[in-house]
């Protein structure tokens, strides 16, 4: 109760501070009053009285100074006090503050957008309830990082992991819709029913399958919301309905919500619109079929138990299946079953881009926040005179501090809200030039952390650019000259911190635009690179044929040979072809072979090549180089002998100086019959995995004999190339009208253009060049203004002295190159400081770097030019003014 | 006005001295520092204008509180009393005070 009002006192007296005040006064005239007329009555005279009433008081001013200072919330009122005086002397001063306010905006802004893309990619949670708690499972061993599980390691570790909250394990692939529509390709994940549990999702309507349900083959399908209101017009009869999906009649059991992503949607532009079953059936895995490792295992640690304790047991069930199969694991292979945070799994690789960006950033902003610092010392300079006369006037030093502190702080948060605003619109700019390959760019916005993240980088950099001059005037000299504009003591150390910071200033941009040569020289490299094969003006697409519809080897042999043809016959088409995997778009497998005359002992390590194969055709549409022999050509049909047209990098491996042609190589595994193939041809290294990547050995088989081999059935999905010389838009029409002329059902999908794959492979690079360039550009403008600003200021400072030289006979040019002389002394070792750091940087910079050295002598010497170039640049403006200093009007202001 | 020696109260003690006045009768702040002068033996000469930050300060911290009264003269004035809080202080720090100056007494005693 008492408590309650002594609060409402105190409340009352913060909001009415005048009423406190007056009370006190009150109280001690009263005091003084009554001394007085005791006075009186002992005898004295009325002047005489209040003279020692006051004296005996002791100074009414400074008692009601303390009662003001002791009352509670007196520290708030200061600070309304300094803020409101900030404003005013702000206010008054519309350019200075103008100039802070936008380079703060504008620096807060870059960092504020680039964090909440760092955010939204790296940091945000995963959208599953208690998602730090989801692990992804999988096997490393020798040569290969952690990877997929095969069927019986899956189910080893489904019984083993038990007591986690849920284990499951999912793969990607295709099922096609037919029926009511035109056919449609679905991206499906087939999924064990252990992931519903470990990802914790409810379906929206119906049910999702159970574990019982496992086993099934991919006749019961879940949808997705999306792909349920695209094809099915969000019609909730449909469940509980049956429909034709690849062949087969399928029940659709349910509809997932509209949240709903697998994990690899954050990271893959193609989302997942169907789940079916995985088809594993746990009692009937044969255990000791090891391999074939296809399935991406996810899991869910139980409640309470740590991601060390997760990572223990996942690494323990490793470690039994190496013991209960020692011949499956052999040592060497270094099996082992490791877990990581399914967070990190996910965008790990985007992480080095993004935090070599962040750093660039981080960078720029030390460059902003040194050049508010140059500001606010040059105005502390101009308004000595100001903190001298309030010192003088009883000010105490901390007071003269703490307002110092407020404007910078003012100053800040004014700089920081700007910053957001200029971030809510840089971000969505920032979102609309990322790769698409950078994983969960989607819903990136600026949210309640990256507001934080905003606000957090003004208020630090207040205080930061607050300290220096902070400092300064707590420390400036007592007035000795109030009001007089000549240098005072401290002037000489405080040039010599604002000299440092332009040091810094130029060391910072002379990193940031050392690497952002780099990485435009890399980009330069990477784009001249000469892939092996042209990709002007061909268009492909992939199909599928499903085996419900053509059962027979030769019915897929002949499809593609035929619809290949009917390409190549259209009007502007000059070649057309086929092949399982395009480059630059996915990777290859490889395939072990054995050399007719070198034959490998069984058990010994044998060589291997990446493989392809394609119809005649291909090797014309892409323009592969024939280097010697002959392409695949419609000789080599199924019962042909087998041929093999190898790449360059593989005739130089294997038979170096020798002609690789008319050798004979041996395919296939054990368990398959091995085939003969026959080198007929050499072809120009292709680069397939990526422009940056070196080219492996490389086999190229045909289309019709391979199904042969694998002791199998023909491939059945392919992509189909043509080379036109029409507008690629509209060979891309006609090769759907084709299909969909000879088979309605057969869905076609990943129509593009070589030149679009191309590009889309160096969209990383580009973006990271991009931005770097961005950056450094904002980074150089701002170190100019650094530089500028104390040149101009010095210049300012010794007007006098350059008029007395002018009027003692020196020539202006001399003036001139006195003043770049200076420049040229802060300039010289701030370039130094930055190759310095550039070079010790050169280990990070080295693996976003192709084809350049990150210590790439011409690159640092253009650095260099640029950055001393544009220094003297900033500096010519105060030199010119220096040389036209007045010496009469220098003279007559002393 | 024959004047005396007086000595200046002990750094800390003023607020004892408020809360110990103030506990048998209710003042104005005139009226405090005249009875810690006379109760003192006009040895005590507080700094007068001092007592006025200590009385807001003791307010502040709910050890007294203030009504609007009247003086002997009949003019309208804040009237300070102990609260419940304010007795509590006072018997600490009397405590406290008894236990400091016994033992000054020992060692000056000693001497």
């Amino acid at each position: 109760m008492r408590t309650w009002r002594r609060w409402v006192g105190r409340i009352r007296g913060l909001l009415r501070p005048g009423a406190q005040d007056a009370q006190a006064r009150d109280e001690m005239a009263f005091h003084i009053e009554m001394e007085t007329r005791e006075g009186i009555a002992r005898g004295l005279t009325p002047e005489e009285a209040r003279r020692v009433a006051m004296r005996d008081f002791g100074g009414v001013e400074r008692y009601r100074e303390q009662v003001r200072e002791g009352r509670w919330g007196h520290g708030i009122q200061q600070l309304a006090r300094d803020t409101r005086l900030a404003f005013r002397s702000l206010g008054a001063r519309p350019g200075y503050t103008s100039v802070v306010l936008a380079t703060l905006g504008l620096g807060i802004g870059a960092t504020t957008a680039f964090f909440s893309l760092v955010h939204g990619v790296l940091l945000r949670p995963l959208p599953y309830p208690d998602p730090d708690d989801l692990i992804r499972v999988g096997a490393v061993w020798e040569g290969t990082p952690q990877g997929a599980l095969s069927p019986a390691e899956f189910t080893d570790l489904e019984s083993s992991l038990a007591d986690l909250r849920g284990m499951g394990a999912y793969a990607f692939g295709s099922l096609t819709f037919t029926g009511e529509g035109r056919a449609e390709r679905a991206r499906t994940a087939f999924v064990s029913s252990g992931v519903w549990q470990a990802l914790a999702i409810e379906p929206a309507l119906g049910r999702v399958f159970t574990r019982e349900e496992d086993a099934r083959a991919a006749d019961v399908v879940v949808l997705t919301d999306g792909f349920w209101r695209a094809r099915f017009g969000a019609d909730p009869a449909v469940v509980g309905r049956t429909v034709q999906v690849s062949g087969v009649a399928a029940l659709v059991l349910g509809v997932l919500p509209p949240e709903f992503r697998m994990p690899e949607d954050l990271v893959s532009p193609e989302p997942v619109q169907v789940v079916s079953t995985l088809g594993i059936d746990p009692a009937t895995v044969d255990l000791g079929q090891r391999g074939n490792h296809f399935l991406l295992g996810v899991a869910r640690l139980a409640p309470g138990m740590s991601l060390l304790d997760g990572i223990g047991r996942v690494r323990d069930a490793g470690l039994r299946m190496v013991e209960v199969y020692p011949d499956e694991y052999p040592p060497e292979m270094r099996f082992r079953t490791a877990a990581s945070p399914l967070l990190d799994h996910l965008v790990g690789q985007a992480r080095p881009t993004l935090l070599l960006l962040m750093g660039a950033v981080a960078l720029a902003f030390t460059i902003v926040w040194a050049n508010v610092a140059n500001l606010q010392l040059a105005r502390l300079a101009s308004r000595s005179g100001e903190i001298a006369l309030r010192r003088a006037l009883g000010a105490g030093r901390w007071r003269v501090v703490s307002q110092v502190l407020v404007e910078s702080l003012v100053l800040a948060l004014g700089g920081g809200i700007l910053g957001i605003l200029v971030a809510t619109g840089a971000t969505g700019l920032l979102v609309g030039t990322v790769p698409g390959n950078l994983p969960r760019v989607e819903d990136i916005g600026v949210s309640g952390p990256v507001l934080a993240f905003g606000l957090g980088t003004a208020l630090c950099s207040g205080i930061l650019f607050g300290v220096i001059p902070a400092w300064y005037a707590a420390r400036g000299p007592l007035p000795t000259r109030i009001g007089s504009g000549h240098r005072n003591t401290g002037d000489g150390s405080r040039a010599r911190v604002r000299q440092g910071l332009v040091i810094s200033q130029v060391a910072v941009a002379v990193v940031l635009a050392a690497s952002s040569v780099l990485v435009a020289r890399s980009l330069r490299a990477l784009a001249d690179v000469d892939p092996g094969f042209s990709t002007d003006n061909v268009v492909s697409a992939r199909f599928g044929l499903p085996s419900s519809r053509y059962p027979a080897d030769a019915d897929v042999t002949d499809f593609f040979a035929s619809f290949v043809d009917e390409l190549a016959s259209l009007p502007g088409v000059e070649h057309a072809g086929a092949v399982t995997n395009l480059p630059l778009a996915t990777g290859l497998g490889d395939m072990s072979f054995e050399l007719e005359e070198e034959r490998i002992p069984d058990g010994r390590d044998k060589p291997d090549a990446d493989w392809q194969v394609v119809t005649p055709g291909y090797f014309e549409a892409l323009r592969l180089r024939l280097v010697s022999g002959r392409a695949i050509t419609e000789r080599d049909r199924t019962d042909a002998p087998g041929v093999v047209v190898i790449n360059r990098t593989m005739a130089a491996l294997h038979w170096p100086d020798q002609d690789p042609l008319g050798r004979r190589i041996r395919l296939g595994g054990e368990d398959t019959e091995p085939r003969w193939a026959e080198v007929v041809g050499v072809v120009d290294d292709v680069r397939h995995a990526s422009l940056d990547a070196p080219s492996r050995p490389q086999m190229y088989l045909a289309h019709q004999q391979f199904r042969g081999w694998s002791g199998g059935a023909p491939l059945r999905t392919l992509t189909v190339v043509a080379h036109t010389t029409l507008p690629p838009g509209e060979l891309a029409r006609s090769i759907r009208e084709r299909l969909s002329a000879r088979d309605p059902e057969l869905a076609l999908y990943g129509l593009t253009t070589l030149d679009e794959a191309r590009d889309r492979s160096l969209a990383r690079q580009r973006f990271t060049g991009g931005m770097l360039t961005a950056f450094t550009t904002l980074a150089l403008i701002l170190a100019l203004i650094g530089v500028y600003g104390v040149m101009i200021y010095s210049v300012r400072q010794q007007t006098r002295e350059f008029g007395i030289r002018i009027a003692l006979g020196a020539a202006p040019g001399s003036v001139v190159t006195g003043v770049l002389a200076a420049a040229t002394r802060m300039v010289l070792p701030g370039i130094a400081v930055g190759v310095l750091i550039t070079l010790s940087l050169s280990s990070v910079l080295r693996g976003f770097l192709y084809g350049v050295s990150p210590t790439d002598p011409g690159s640092l010497a253009l650095t260099i030019a640029v950055v001393a170039g544009a220094a003297l640049l900033a500096s010519y403006l105060p030199a010119r003014l220096a040389s036209r200093a007045d010496p009469v009007a220098a003279l007559r202001a002393e | 006005m024959s004047r005396q020696r007086r000595s200046d109260v002990i750094k800390g003690t003023l607020d004892m001295l408020i809360l110990r006045t103030l506990e048998r009768e209710e003042l104005h702040g005139w009226g405090i520092a005249k009875r810690i002068q006379q109760r003192s033996g006009e040895v005590l000469q507080i700094n007068q204008g001092s007592l006025y930050p200590a009385l807001y300060r003791l307010a502040d911290r709910g050890w007294i509180e203030s009504t609007v009264g009247e003086s002997a003269e009949g003019r309208t004035v804040k009237i300070y009393r102990l609260t419940l809080e304010g007795s509590k202080q006072l018997i600490s720090e009397s405590a406290n005070w008894k236990e400091l100056s016994a033992a000054v007494n020992m060692v000056m005693g000693t001497v």
